[in-house]
């Protein structure tokens, strides 16, 4: 429980208890976060040794990120504000800083740098495909959803695919750490961090041995780059990759999770989708809208300030509610079900909002169309293979089993 | 009265919303995801400006506006 604030520190808006880093039943964190937005328009959370403010509804959500000034990135954990400053980068910088790194990553994220890694991303999600096929079942998260995205994160840095089964562990414990701040956690979170700090170091190395085109190979344009006249510190060249593997490869996961537990229990839906599979970059827009899997991303007040009548301190953490503000009804008519033909639909906060607004964000869409339009040619019918419930986990929502079943 | 968009090229860092999604119609993208009429200004006929709008809404770095030309 975080330190008492009192009435009057809250000017009036409400506390919340929530704990949103503990595992529910599937789809459960959203019914959550749809309670809270509709209770307060601002409220405090004390669930968290810290505690923090929490914006759910779309138009604060939107005003925030794009008051950086006011909420800085140099904290974007909610549950947890400790970050060491740069340890994750970009998303850690403020402005000017922040543009400038990202003018040297955007252009290997930029649609037609996109457009250059489709034929692998198609010969990953085949050859996928087509291993987990015949037996009938799997665990789909396991033996699908994430192998997709390791692997094509591997590809994009220019690393061994072979090295994906190390990333799978690592992160694994990386996720588990930022919500969970149990002795255990944080040991294995540890460990876990500095394995793969270590890895990158090793494969940084080897690369500035043997630099390759700039133009084509993240980590040697990252070797090359100046900012404003100074080299990137290798160190920061390693927390860059290692952000870029935490950004990818979860999420991808986990959204192919939720897309399939969804389609699993909707024939109906997928029945349309695998008809007319044209209409897939429409429907994985308005599933990133519905199931934001970053519930919320999180920032420091740089000053006290008011803001809607908050009386928010400077150092106070605040809960970005991405999730929510894409389900929020004064924004999204309808907003809790399934519509792939609304008129607003890419304008969800599933990539976030402002100027840290995904840098994936085109890959990420490219990436799921592929895999769900290969998996849906081969797999048309399936369904779910257990009578157990289906659970998420909390903090950064991710499904944490999906046995499917099908006919091969 | 003549309506102008102006993309501020210093604000601009390829987030590609503008020309992939608001106004694919009137502004268009580089290799490096960059939107081609960065630094420019681009004159709004009465058909661009509705995606005008919404390019000037969706861009992350608020980099886009929209003036009056008279």
């Amino acid at each position: 429980m975080s330190p008492a604030k009192s009435e009057l520190d809250l000017g009036g808006c409400p506390v919340n208890h929530t704990d949103y880093r503990l595992d529910a039943a599937a789809g459960d964190h959203f019914v959550l976060i749809d309670a809270d937005r509709e209770a307060a328009r601002v409220c405090w959370n004390d669930s968290t040794e810290h505690g923090f403010w929490m914006l759910n509804r779309y138009d604060d959500v939107l005003e925030a990120c794009q008051t950086p000034e006011t909420f800085s990135n140099g904290q974007i954990n909610a549950f947890d504000p400790t970050l060491p400053p740069r340890a994750i980068l970009p998303n850690q910088l403020d402005q000017p800083e922040h543009v400038k790194l990202r003018k040297i990553l955007n252009p290997f994220f930029s649609p037609a740098a996109v457009q250059r890694i489709l034929p692998k991303a198609q010969e990953r999600a085949t050859a996928l495909v087509l291993q987990t096929k015949p037996a009938g079942r799997c665990e789909f998260v396991t033996d699908f959803a994430i192998q997709y995205p390791t692997e094509l994160f591997l590809e994009l840095m220019g690393l061994p695919i072979e090295d994906g089964a190390d990333f799978i562990v690592w992160n694994e414990a990386i996720f588990r750490g930022f919500f969970d701040t149990s002795p255990e956690a944080k040991r294995e979170n540890d460990a876990a961090l500095s394995s793969i700090l270590a890895y990158f170091e090793q494969r940084v190395q080897e690369r500035s041995q043997d630099l390759r085109d700039p133009e084509l190979d993240i980590i040697s344009r990252l070797l090359r780059a100046e900012i404003d006249g100074v080299p990137i510190p290798r160190a920061e060249v390693l927390n860059i990759c290692f952000t870029l593997n935490l950004a990818g490869l979860d999420t991808t996961r986990s959204g192919l999770g939720y897309v399939h537990h969804f389609l699993a229990t909707h024939p109906d839906v997928r029945a349309q989708l695998v008809a007319e599979p044209d209409r897939w970059p429409k429907a994985i827009e308005e599933f990133i809208r519905m199931s934001g899997l970053i519930i919320a991303s999180g920032r420091v007040v740089t000053q006290d300030v008011d803001f809607h009548g908050a009386p928010m301190k400077a150092g106070d953490a605040v809960w970005m509610g991405f999730a929510g503000a894409g389900r929020d009804p004064r924004k999204f008519d309808h907003p809790t079900e399934y519509d792939m033909d609304r008129p607003n639909l890419n304008q969800h906060f599933g990539f976030g909002a402002g100027p840290h607004r995904c840098i994936g964000m085109h890959l990420a869409r490219a990436e799921m169309a592929i895999a769900l339009r290969t998996w849906h040619e081969n797999i048309p019918d399936y369904w779910i293979d257990t009578d157990d419930p289906i659970m998420e986990r909390g903090g950064q929502l991710s499904l944490k089993r999906l046995p499917l079943a099908w006919t091969p | 009265m003549t309506r102008v968009l102006i993309i501020d090229a210093a604000k601009c860092t390829g987030h590609a919303r503008c020309y992939l999604y608001a106004a694919p119609d009137l502004l268009s993208g580089d290799d490096e995801g960059f939107v081609d009429q960065r630094g420019s200004r681009v004159v709004l006929r009465q058909q661009d400006i509705e995606p005008a709008e919404l390019a000037e809404e969706s861009c992350p770095e608020q980099a886009i506006t929209i003036v009056d030309k008279d």
